[in-house]
């Protein structure tokens, strides 16, 4: 193999690994303010990258504009699914909770397919919208993967400075770190919750604007995308934002250079990988 | 002649009788049961197909129904239809349902090859006859099952024709193939690489993908290295329209690719760029066999376009079949319904079907070629609708 085929996965890789972790990413937020793990996260992908079809073959506008229009929308679905379904969950304690919201969050992922199937039709919809690649010799990069990639980087840094330098950051990572020391300082950590909901569903939209425009979505790649993303956050770290960041590259990378050699068994050596990693770190890589 | 005249009056009391009696087992209407894939993976290909059965069972029923000489009438026809949710499981529970609790004079199939494995199997307990859709891989009829036929030859066979088309053209040399891995496009694609290298093409690629995968970027790497003419993808929507679109934004630009499930979202996914993209369909509007203004008309009712649901217009040829085999054997027995079907000659919409020994039928679908927007027969030139644009001029 040469050189320059090496380089091109690592890029591929990188880029596809981009584009796991920005989902990934909300769904790990949410479990570390919330400890719910969202098996709707999926489906809001899903939601995302519908609206962003729909908006698309009725405007013909840039999708990655009309995400704009989206996030706003997104940020109260989630807010307002958080209150109606998550939060009557919130007084149940410890692996309860868990449970409890694993089962709610399955239910409304079930009912999200269905209405959306019906609403909007089982087929499948993608949105024709190419950008020049960049070439560089024999090496060819994806514009819209690297747009993606970039947007995850700008994110996890505006994070950052949100977690660290704003009230309801730092309320946030309180919230995180020990809920009733959180409740006792003043936190109102119900509000906190359904935030953090609104802010990890915006996430999931704009990955399925990227997912959208990339692939093709149907009603039911929720679920599927929901146990990979979760798969994500396991090896990174349950609740770990740069730990999704990594397990997504490393998946990323996985699929890239098995997919070259044995397209077959991309998957299967991505699950290999991530059994390894809970063998060796049972909390994940930066849990 | 007194005894003569007693004994004549005798017997035509008893015949009267006899076709009253005969009458009266006549059933009030002909129930066909089958499952569709409303729900699941494979709802994206037929999942408006219910209300294309209802849409059928309408334009029969408008017609007065189906003639059955058995009881000299013609009987109205109702689908009992079931949400298989595309699982095997609840596609074979149901049929049995069908069978034993609904007591369905006639099966039809559910969609593909994966679903029908297991459907067929209770046709084949039951012994009532069952009309395949859409299923048509080899080892369904190597089983030697006799109560399930099918109205597609070979899975084996769909990319046929398009590989004779190329071999003809003489303009290709390296081909690069791969299909997801699932019953009905393994199958495709073993038998096409087969028949790429007996026309004498070399084969670049052989490989088989995972059906849920969405990122192809390496294998996209993999195939600008072997730099082939064509590059042969086999598999549905769902696993075609995310490596094209990741193909053509990569600079993959071979001589042509090849989908061997090309529909209206591809058209709608890819743009223009889907433009010269070629497949194969098992109808196109050029064909000229009787029942095409009504098949249109059914898809129309439905809400969907044949090219959007290129299924379609096998479960339609599926539903003559079944309404051929009813009218011929006269009877709604299942040994002579099942006698039927497999001596069954008929023309469809798509051409004349007949039935192998096996069960399988002898539909095999054309090249087309998509041509600005819209996509055109192609090969053999007596149905072909254009001509094939190779290679694809890219922009």
């Amino acid at each position: 193999m040469s050189a320059s085929i090496v380089v091109q996965l690592l890029i591929i890789g990188t880029l596809q690994g981009g584009i796991y972790a920005l989902a990934a990413f909300g769904l790990s937020l949410i479990f570390g303010v919330s400890n719910v793990l969202n098996l709707a996260h999926g489906q809001f992908l899903m939601l995302g990258g519908l609206f962003s079809y729909i908006l698309f073959m009725a405007t013909k506008w840039n999708p990655l504009l009309l995400s704009l229009i989206l996030f706003p929308l997104f940020f109260g679905f989630g807010f307002l699914f958080e209150r109606g379904l998550i939060r009557p969950l919130l007084e149940r304690k410890g692996h309860e909770l868990v449970i409890a919201s694993i089962l709610v969050t399955l239910g409304a992922s079930l009912a999200i397919e269905d209405i959306a199937s019906f609403f909007w039709g089982p087929e499948e919809k993608g949105i024709s919208y190419m950008m020049p690649s960049i070439q560089m010799g024999s090496m060819v990069i994806s514009s819209i993967r690297l747009l993606g990639l970039l947007f995850i980087v700008l994110l996890t840094v505006a994070v950052h400075l949100f977690l660290k330098k704003t009230y309801t950051g730092r309320a946030l990572r309180a919230t995180t770190q020990n809920r009733q020391g959180a409740m006792l300082m003043g936190v109102n950590t119900f509000r906190i919750g359904s935030i953090t909901f609104g802010i990890g569903t915006i996430l999931a939209s704009a990955a399925g604007v990227f997912y959208v425009i990339l692939f093709s979505i149907t009603p039911f790649i929720g679920i599927p995308l929901s146990i990979k993303y979760l798969c994500i956050i396991v090896m990174g770290g349950l609740g770990s934002l740069y730990g999704s960041l990594l397990g997504g590259l490393i998946l990323g990378l996985t699929e890239a250079f098995t997919g070259f050699f044995a397209p077959h068994w991309s998957e299967t050596a991505a699950f290999f990988i991530l059994v390894t990693i809970l063998l060796i770190r049972p909390k994940g890589l930066l849990g | 002649m007194k005894r003569k005249f007693f004994i004549s009056l005798l017997s035509l009391v008893l015949l009267l009788l006899a076709t009253t009696l005969v009458c009266a087992q006549a059933p009030k209407e002909i129930l066909i049961g089958g499952t569709i894939s409303v729900t699941g993976r494979f709802s994206t290909i037929v999942g408006p197909f219910k209300k294309l059965a209802e849409t059928w069972e309408k334009q029969v029923n408008d017609r007065g129904g189906i003639f059955v000489k058995e009881y000299n009438k013609k009987l109205p026809i109702r689908f009992i239809i079931e949400d298989d949710k595309s699982d095997q499981a609840t596609s074979q529970k149901y049929y049995e349902k069908l069978v034993t609790s609904d007591k369905v004079h006639i099966l039809i199939g559910p969609f593909g090859s994966f679903l029908s494995f297991a459907a067929s199997t209770v046709a084949e307990k039951e012994k009532i006859p069952m009309v395949m859709v859409c299923a048509s891989d080899k080892r369904l009829f190597e089983r030697g099952y006799k109560y399930s036929v099918s109205q597609l030859d070979y899975a084996d066979y769909e990319g046929y024709l398009y590989l004779e088309m190329l071999k003809k053209e003489g303009k290709v040399k390296k081909i690069a193939m791969f299909s997801e891995d699932t019953l009905h496009s393994t199958g495709h694609l073993k038998a096409a690489v087969a028949k790429a290298k007996e026309y004498g093409f070399d084969v670049v690629l052989n490989e088989t993908l995972p059906p849920d995968i969405k990122d192809f970027s390496a294998l996209i790497t993999k195939i600008k290295g072997l730099g082939p003419d064509v590059v042969y993808c086999e598999g549905f929507p769902s696993f075609e329209i995310p490596f094209l679109k990741q193909a053509l934004e990569l600079g993959l630009r071979p001589k042509e690719f090849y989908a061997g499930h090309l529909t209206k979202p591809v058209i709608d996914a890819l743009g223009a760029m889907s433009n010269h993209i070629a497949g194969v369909a098992y109808w196109v509007p050029g064909f000229k066999f009787p029942g095409k203004e009504d098949y249109l008309s059914a898809v129309k009712t439905t809400g969907i376009t044949w090219d959007g649901y290129m299924e379609s217009a096998i479960r339609y040829f599926s539903y003559q079949a079944l309404e051929n085999a009813i009218e011929t054997a006269g009877s709604l027995d299942r040994e002579k319904l099942m006698d039927v079907l497999r001596k069954q000659k008929f023309t469809s919409i798509s051409g004349p079907i007949s039935h192998k020994a096996d069960g399988s039928g002898t539909i095999i679908p054309l090249p087309i070629q998509i041509q600005d927007g819209k996509f055109v027969s192609v090969y053999p030139a007596d149905v072909a609708d254009g001509k094939h644009i190779f290679p694809t001029p890219w922009k």
